[in-house]
């Protein structure tokens, strides 16, 4: 064999494989992996609907006598029929700064659900979503009616509605911030009852006077619901909360059937107690604000549970975070969401961690 | 040649051709080598097209789940199709649910050339079989009453019977395996592919043999014979016949499961051209071990040019461009750009790593907005330019375990990855640090009101820890997509700097899987779609049994596989290092040695994850690190 034959061998080979006998140059640095994106933003996504009317579906909604245990939950579920029919089709929606500037605003969907892009993302700035009705009027759980299919057993009653603040603090930390809830009120539920009781009282007062800053800062109407079972899906009033405000008017709601035509029931049926330190069986009340100008702090509402029970799920009494908020001119929607009472498990020091799952897409502040 | 000279040239040759043997990094048959190499799971730039068919309880079905209909101008009494067809989230419903005619559509397009990749069709019961104690009547509707009564199930017995771990909090699941069937080790049947036309005529054919297709191992979704009882506490003692109900989760459910499934193909140059139709027609499968039961396919064949444009150009900036829309391609590529880091050169501790995403077809075209992904309605719908999401009913009823999670993972740095055996204290940062990925959609999230119709971000952002340690970390894409028949799993790793500008890699413990998986059976075009290059991440998710623990799902694949060729006692073939062989643990060693020390370790195989002791315990100090199992050939560094 020549040399050359054998050069051309070793060559031939080496050409078939793609590497040489010599050592390979070292390899230039990689491409910087970096690329200027533009300021980062947030998608923010939920549902609209009325808490009011969900309530009264789920106390007026036909069970069946031999599985009561199968109705649907009292949650947030898709599919739930309360939530179906109390949802708001395509409510105008716009999250505000506490500076009143707007992060972003969109229109929901038929169906209620709704999703902003383009809010600007931050760890400090809380916003709250403000739901508006459509020019054209509300009709509750539109979206789930098929004009073909029969009528769903009960509808809450209609309503005018008004652009509802919900007192619900969202800090666009994540660039997702999903199952966002808004809400939107009307006057067929606690609003005129308001009206109506503070007329009662000596007030000649309409729902068009609540929602009017010369005469009310605002209208904030809280209801606190028990421990959820799930994140803050599941909306059971809680009996027995007492309650206590820094400003305004407090009034506590009760709800009965509208058929028993108690004087002072809206539509819905809900009423307005014109005792002063009246406990809501629902653990739902209302603060009318004084006049805007009289206004120069925020409003503070602070909750007790005057229950103690070991008995349930969670035992008594529940530990229930205040209320403490600028309040928005017209009418604000918070759900106030207690917290199991009793001693927190102690610790096990000698217990191995594990980890939680991971969640930064609720966007409450941290 | 004399032989000195014939002996220096095959030193040569030798050593010339085996320069890139050892190489773990990009020799083998990965994406973008597609134009040196042919890939055959390149999409549109392979010039075939993978073709994924899958079946549940008599339909054939979308990777979403939804049943597949036959087509309206096609006459029922030539196709012998369902009218009505159960999907597999009728799984979850409290109380039986009747069949509802199906309706979604299964698009091919005509003129393209496929390959039959995937054949995977099921036929599965729940709570029919509910007595814990009685294995016989699940076999029996296995071999004389589900839809595969007719293959020859003689030599059937049961194999393993396996508790797996649900959560931390003792809830589990029992599985009796069913295997050795003649049908099952069969290696000579065959699959015929025919494309009809609306009137029954057959206008293309090509059969695949069974030992085309690479695998078949329960372990990685494919094949299963099993009865399955979820939702339940641990026994107490061994041969416990008692059912431990739990409180967390109700009634148990039970799961009676034929599953057939073949996929990736061996041979994917066995190519048939989908023909030039229009309308709709079906591809029948006729598998010669049960030849009189053909299994139906309806497709509609939807031509290039009749695409709607709903996927987005890309703009100068390397993002979608939302006013620029495009018919979609086939394939799936996935993209992450970085926002630089305030040093402008590498990530601190402490810092947030700020990137945006972007999923492409094959041609380069984005497959949604901007700053958004699809919604899990649209996913639903097939209104998601073929992105899958996160499908429990995929994962349960249909048994796949790897589909339609879509989502990332930030790990690093590379150089500390390593199998952790029974903590969560991992040696190295893991966002999300459970076994999970973060998906994109948090799964469950269409169960909320408004859940279904959430877009997800593009743009996402992970904090890196005040303590995290310099060099190299990665972020992690794993995208599905389903497209015109085509089933992809993408798996992508994006590097990026901490605390140091200079790289780092993988510690080199494991690897050479290119010396089975390259060309078209590359570590890319398998499961999750790993490239070779980055197998060491793989730990980092699979490190506790609920979804699988690395070494005993690795072994179990390989060991349990008829397709695995080489010497299973050879550890040196995948172990690079003698350390990493040294750490024998129950559950490491239990996919090939089951019951290897009787019952003397009940307990531990029910213990959590992270109590000590349980079966994730290093059995070596005490007796097998001195005197490793002389069986094993392990690497001698």
């Amino acid at each position: 064999m020549r040399v050359s034959h054998f050069l051309s061998s070793v060559l031939l080979a080496g050409s078939l494989v793609g590497c040489s006998l010599v050592p390979e140059p070292e390899l230039p640095p990689p491409p910087s992996p970096y690329t200027n994106l533009p300021g980062r933003t947030s998608t923010l996504s939920g549902v609209v609907y009325d808490p009011e009317a969900f309530f009264f579906l789920l106390a007026n909604w036909p069970s069946d006598p031999e599985h009561p245990e199968d109705g649907a939950p009292p949650a947030l579920y898709d599919g739930v029929p309360f939530l179906m029919y109390s949802s708001v089709p395509e409510a105008g929606i716009s999250v505000l700064a506490p500076d009143n500037s707007v992060g972003g605003r969109t229109v929901g969907s038929f169906t209620g659900s709704w999703q902003l892009s383009g809010v600007p993302s931050s760890n400090t700035v809380a916003y709250t979503a403000r739901a508006t009705p459509p020019e054209r009027g509300v009709v509750l759980g539109e979206g789930y009616m098929d004009p073909e299919a029969p009528p769903p057993p009960v509808t809450a009653p209609a309503g005018t509605y008004y652009p509802t603040t919900t007192l619900r603090p969202i800090v666009p930390h994540s660039t997702l911030c999903q199952l966002q809830v808004a809400t939107m009120v009307g006057d067929a539920g606690a609003l005129q009852a308001v009206a109506n009781t503070l007329t009662d009282m000596g007030t000649p007062t309409t729902v068009a006077d609540l929602m009017n800053p010369e005469k009310t800062a605002g209208v904030a109407l809280l209801w606190v619901y028990a421990p959820s079972y799930e994140l803050d899906i599941f909306t059971i009033p809680a009996e027995g909360i007492a309650a206590e405000a820094n400003m305004g008017k407090l009034l506590a709601i009760e709800w009965a059937p509208p058929e028993e035509g108690i004087p002072g029931q809206s539509p819905m049926g809900y009423m307005a107690i014109p005792e002063d330190g009246a406990i809501s069986s629902l653990g739902y009340y209302a603060v009318v604000l004084p006049p805007k100008k009289d206004v120069t702090d925020k409003l503070r509402v602070s909750f007790i549970d005057t229950v103690t029970s070991e008995e349930g799920d969670f035992p008594r009494p529940w530990v229930i975070p205040p209320v403490e908020q600028d309040i928005r001119e017209g009418v604000s929607f918070g759900r106030v969401f207690s917290f199991p009472g009793g001693e927190p498990p102690p610790v096990d020091e000698t217990e191995d961690p594990v980890p939680f799952p991971e969640s930064n897409s609720q966007c409450y502040p941290e | 040649m004399n032989r000195l000279q014939k002996t220096l040239l095959l030193c040569a040759v030798a050593l010339a051709s085996g320069c890139d043997v050892f190489r773990v990094e990009d020799s083998e048959g990965t994406r973008g080598r597609g134009a040196k190499a042919f890939d055959p799971y390149s999409s549109s730039a392979s010039g075939a097209i993978s073709l994924s068919l899958l079946g549940y309880n008599g339909c054939a079905m979308l990777p979403n789940g939804e049943p597949v209909a036959l087509g309206s101008s096609l006459d029922p009494s030539l196709f012998n199709y369902p009218a009505t067809c159960e999907r597999p989230d009728m799984a979850f419903a409290p109380g039986p649910i009747p069949p509802i005619p199906p309706f979604a559509q299964m698009n091919v397009t005509p003129g393209a050339l496929y390959f039959l990749r995937e054949f995977s069709v099921v036929h599965s019961v729940f709570n029919q079989h509910t007595d814990f104690n009685d294995r016989t009547a699940p076999a029996k509707w296995i071999r004389k009453q589900s839809r595969f009564k007719n293959l020859d199930w003689s030599g059937m017995t049961m194999s393993r019977d396996e508790w797996r771990t649900l959560n931390n909090r003792g809830l589990f699941q029992r599985e009796t395996y069913f295997d050795n069937a003649a049908w099952m080790l069969s290696t000579d049947d065959e699959f015929k592919l025919e494309v009809l036309d609306a009137s029954g005529n057959i206008r293309v054919s090509e059969t695949y043999k069974r030992t085309d297709f690479l695998a078949e191992n329960s372990t990685t979704g494919r094949t299963r014979v099993s009865w399955m009882v979820m939702g339940i506490g641990r026994p107490e003692y061994p041969g416990d016949t008692t059912v431990h109900l739990s409180d967390l989760f109700g009634p148990p459910m039970h799961q009676t499961v034929v599953k057939v499934s073949m996929v990736g193909s061996t041979n994917p140059f066995k190519s048939f051209r989908m023909p030039d139709l229009t309308g709709e027609g079906v591809i029948r499968i006729t598998w010669s071990l049960l030849p009189n039961e053909p299994f139906l396919f309806p497709v509609n064949f939807v031509k290039e040019q009749e695409r709607a444009p709903t996927c987005y150009k890309l703009g100068a900036d390397g993002l979608p461009d939302d006013t620029q829309t495009v018919p979609c391609g086939f394939g799936l590529q996935q993209t992450v750009k970085i926002a630089p880091p305030q040093n402008g050169k590498f990530h601190v501790p402490g810092e947030t790593v700020d990137f945006q995403i972007a999923l492409l077809d094959g041609d380069g075209n984005a497959l949604h907005p901007r700053d958004t992904l699809p919604s899990f309605n649209e996913y639903m719908g097939d209104m998601s330019n073929g992105l899958l999401y996160f499908n429990d009913s995929m994962l349960f009823p249909f048994r796949d375990a790897s589909s339609s999670e879509a989502g990332y993972k930030l790990i690093g740095p590379l150089q500390d990855l390593q199998v952790v055996n029974g903590t969560y204290e991992l040696p190295y940062f893991a966002f999300p640090q459970s076994s999970e990925p973060k998906y994109y959609l948090d799964p469950g999230s269409q169960y909320y009101g408004g859940g279904g119709d959430i877009h997800p971000a593009t743009r996402l952002t992970v904090k890196l820890p005040t303590n995290a340690k310099p060099g190299t970390y990665s972020i992690m894409l794993k995208g599905h997509r389903y497209f015109m028949g085509e089933r992809l799993n993408r798996l992508d790793s994006f590097f990026f700097q901490v605390g140091q500008e200079q790289a780092t890699t993988y510690p080199g413990t494991v690897g050479n899987c290119q010396v089975c998986h390259n060309g078209v059976n590359s570590m890319t075009n398998v499961h999750h779609g790993v490239s070779v290059d980055h197998v060491e991440t793989c730990k980092t998710c699979h490190n506790d049994e609920s979804i699988g623990f690395l070494p005993d799902a690795v072994h179990r694949i390989h060991m349990g596989s008829r397709k695995y060729k080489q010497d299973k006692a050879d550890c040196t073939l995948c172990h690079l290092t003698r350390e990493s062989t040294l750490r024998p643990s129950i559950k490491s060693c239990n996919g090939c040695h089951p019951g290897a020390h009787g019952t003397e370790y009940f307990d531990l195989e029910f213990q959590p994850v992270h109590i000590t002791p349980n079966a994730y315990g290093n059995c070596a100090n005490g007796c097998h690190a001195l005197k490793p199992p002389t069986s094993h050939n392990l690497p001698r560094n």
